[in-house]
């Protein structure tokens, strides 16, 4: 797969977390996508406390924030590179038995493990966790494990480090998206346009523009 | 292989860096202070404070209408509890709540006992097993020997007695 379409594709990956992490929590709007997270005034102080530490995705927030987006970002390019190593150490020892065709159905469980041992980890470790969108982080880790096959590469090293990258860019697409829709919706944008269409728009422009670096780099 | 192993290391170091800047480390909260009052007090639920129980006597407290040396179960090594949370003064116990008096358990004398319930209704802790014209106990483990069923007792079979343990 060539630079551009890996691109497009991660920008698309993106978009469509976007909108599943905000269609979740709720489930009958698909309201304008921009953060909109306006501390309530009325709040007492000690709820202003606890609020203060970002409530993280589905279950609390009503829009996941830039710095909810960017922990998705991160623990997916986490799970991404578990399951780089993960499916290259089972292909470099399936290899022999020629057992693999596709390794695209070797990271579906891989991933899932990965992502689970992930979330096992990091709740110990920081509990708010526990409200990430682990499925979804799972579910990234098999897509970017397709359109960058780890396993097909003869060296770990390069294969974690493409992996790594890919992971990289899912999380600045994530965040280039959100940033992007909080500045590109105009309100004397025609009514119809708010929300999903403009962002749609924006992915658009984002591919667009990482097309032509791509055509400019490679 | 060490190519890999150092890269391993790298993104391992700069995947815990990332979620440790994104995602702040969680305090306990501290329980509210008629929370941590109320933990000091002896939980007799006697009244002697003139309040219904503990807990209102500590949501005085930590109000400010109650003084904190009013509860006789507690004591003075009670009140000097409740001064360290607080940050006051040390005071001696009021007399106008009671005396500092060893703590007690309440039994029934079953002989005497002619199953009125009326030591049943007024135990703040529900320690009085029994039912109208059945003999009552007081289970030793619950009683907090604030005395309350003295006074209602018609046949005076129940006395308040050191505890076995």
């Amino acid at each position: 797969m060539d630079g551009g379409a890996l691109i497009a594709s991660l920008v698309a990956l993106a978009l469509a977390n976007r909108v599943l992490l905000e269609t979740a929590t709720k489930p009958m709007a698909l309201s304008p996508l921009g953060n909109s997270a306006a501390p309530d005034p009325t709040a007492s102080p000690h709820a202003a406390a606890t609020a203060q530490t970002p409530s993280l995705f589905v279950s609390t927030n009503a829009t996941p924030t830039l710095r909810d987006l960017a922990v998705h970002g991160v623990l997916s390019a986490l799970v991404v590179c578990l399951t780089a190593i993960a499916s290259w150490i089972v292909q470099q020892a399936l290899a022999p038995l020629a057992l693999l065709h596709s390794t695209a159905f070797l990271a579906l469980p891989l991933a899932a493990a990965a992502a689970a041992l992930t979330a096992f980890v990091t709740t110990r470790w920081r509990a708010p966790l526990r409200d990430a969108a682990w499925p979804l982080i799972a579910a990234n880790a098999v897509a970017i494990a397709v359109l960058v096959p780890a396993a097909a590469t003869p060296d770990l090293a390069t294969a974690l480090l493409r992996s790594f990258l890919a992971g990289a860019g899912f999380t600045l697409d994530l965040l280039a998206l959100a940033a992007l829709d909080a500045r590109l919706q105009p309100r004397e944008a025609p009514a119809a346009f708010h929300g999903l269409p403009l962002s749609l728009l924006n992915a658009g422009l984002l591919t667009l523009a990482a097309q032509g670096l791509a055509g400019f780099v490679g | 292989m060490l190519a890999a192993l150092s890269l391993t290391l790298l993104l391992a170091a700069l995947f815990a860096f990332a979620l440790h800047r994104l995602v702040p480390a969680t305090t306990e909260p501290v329980a509210p202070l008629a929370d941590r009052i109320d933990a000091l007090l002896p939980q007799t639920q006697c009244g002697q404070c003139h309040y219904a129980g503990c807990r209102p006597y500590a949501e005085a407290i930590a109000a400010g209408d109650a003084d904190i040396n009013q509860c006789p179960p507690g004591g003075e090594v009670g009140i000097r509890a409740l001064a360290t949370l607080l940050g006051r003064e040390f005071k001696p116990l009021n007399p106008e709540h009671g005396v500092e008096t060893p703590r007690t358990v309440a039994v029934i004398d079953e002989a005497v006992c002619i199953g009125c319930t009326k030591c049943i209704q007024v135990c703040p802790v529900d320690a009085i097993l029994g039912a109208p014209q059945v003999m009552h106990s007081v289970l030793t483990e619950e009683c907090t020997g604030c005395g309350l069923c003295l006074v209602p007792c018609p046949v005076d079979c129940i006395a308040m007695v050191a505890p076995a343990r």
